[in-house]
């Protein structure tokens, strides 16, 4: 799969990494049990650091779309089906919107009252 | 370069000239019919009328002359421009062979009585794999080759891109593995034989999985499910590149071929990328997702080439 980062954007470069992953699962790029690069050779192609990897990764485990295992690298989860594909889509959203409220300099709570404002 | 070119077709040239030269000065010395043909014991055992034998000769070495300069001239790769070489060899072989029989033919009454000395002999087979020799190092130096306008895709200038791909064979795994652990079984039988069918097989196991690795520096695909071998080729030595469907038969069959085509690393049929290396053949390497990699070589390659 392809990895892009601007280095120029507001968002970090492990959120942009975390960001391509879900992308990927949510078009079936990726697909539940597949290997992700590992660490090292996506920080060499990329030219980051591999804690910024390992941090991309990281976040992809807490969202419960990938595992790590010690000396396995980086799998997607075999149950990552599609709700949870669907979730890792709505994550992704959520993550733009923040980034893009962060650009118009709105905070988080002013964002969530808009978004309840939006609801009613 | 041309002036390498054109010295190259003078020596092509020279051949049919060699034939013209030593028929015009030695024409009226020779024994006609002619001797040919020698046995291992230097016994003349075949004959050729003197007309016949320039006549044959000469269109010979004008063809080879002609073929070999066509061969410099209208090549579009190295490897077709190396066909000049061989067909120097074989007019300047022809002619030397011509030259040789004169010279040795010289104010000879009959055509079984001609000797011929070994250092002739020598020098007639020496002189055209010199000369093919001298040809081939006038080649001309691979051109870069025009990057071709394959599919490409939009590059920002500070971007950073990395791409990701493999390919695996399960026959080549399975192969690997049913060879494995009959080498195991053998090993009991024949130690030293069971080893080899081992080390065959994990051999085969291990090359059952080729993963490519697309960024800033270049295309790297290395073998087997850990980093280790591998190659990696610079962007710097990159024109260009496509994604094929590979037939492993065209290209020397599986695992790492070297064909006329250029060097290949095969798994299986179907999806690869080729890369067109500047001065060297090109390179495929059987990889799924090979459009999207051609692309991103293709947008690197370009983005080096705007920067330079």
């Amino acid at each position: 799969m392809l990895f892009r980062l601007d280095p120029t954007s507001a968002v970090g470069l492990a959120d942009q990494i975390a960001a391509q992953v879900r992308g990927a699962l949510v078009d079936g790029d990726l697909a539940p049990g597949e290997k992700l690069p590992a660490a090292r050779e996506l920080a060499q192609g990329l030219d980051v650091n591999m804690h910024t990897v390992l941090r991309a990764y990281g976040q992809l485990r807490d969202e419960g779309l990938v595992e790590l295992r010690r000396g396995r690298g980086a799998h997607v989860r075999a149950d990552a089906a599609r709700p949870v594909r669907a979730a890792a889509g709505l994550t992704q959203q959520i993550h733009d919107l923040l980034t893009s409220a962060a650009r118009l300099g709105i905070g988080t709570d002013e964002l969530i009252d808009q978004i309840r404002k939006a609801q009613s | 370069m041309t002036p390498r070119r054109l010295l190259a077709t003078l020596i092509l040239l020279a051949a049919p000239l060699i034939v013209l030269v030593t028929r015009l000065l030695l024409h009226d010395r020779m024994p006609d019919p002619m001797p040919t043909h020698w046995d291992l014991r230097g016994r003349v055992d075949g004959t050729t009328g003197f007309a016949v034998f320039t006549t044959v000769v000469l269109v010979v070495t004008a063809l080879a002359a002609l073929a070999g300069t066509a061969a410099l001239w209208l090549a579009r790769n190295r490897a077709q421009s190396a066909a000049s070489t061989l067909l120097g060899w074989l007019g300047w072989l022809f002619a030397m062979l011509y030259a040789g029989t004169l010279i040795a033919s010289v104010d000879v009454e009959k055509a079984a009585d001609v000797d011929l000395a070994w250092w002739l002999l020598v020098v007639t087979l020496a002189v055209p794999v010199l000369v093919g020799l001298v040809l081939f190092r006038l080649l001309p130096p691979q051109e870069p080759a025009p990057v071709r306008p394959g599919t490409s895709m939009p590059l920002a200038d500070d971007e950073r891109v990395a791409w990701f791909g493999s390919a695996r064979s399960v026959a080549m795994a399975s192969a690997g593995a049913v060879v494995a652990v009959i080498g195991a079984v053998v090993l009991f039988f024949e130690p030293l034989a069971g080893v080899l069918i081992v080390v065959v097989g994990a051999l085969l196991w291990w090359m059952h999985v080729l993963t490519v690795r697309v960024d800033g520096r270049g295309v790297r695909a290395t073998w087997g499910p850990t980093g280790w071998p591998g190659r990696t080729v610079p962007l710097t030595a990159v024109a260009g590149a496509e994604s094929i469907d590979l037939e492993p038969a065209q290209w020397g069959g599986w695992g790492y071929r070297l064909s006329t085509r250029g060097t290949a690393f095969v798994v299986r049929r179907g999806p690869a990328v080729v890369l067109h290396r500047r001065g060297a053949t090109d390179l495929a390497i059987t990889v799924d997702g090979a459009d999207e990699a051609a692309a991103l070589v293709n947008a690197l390659v370009q983005r080096a080439d705007a920067r330079a």
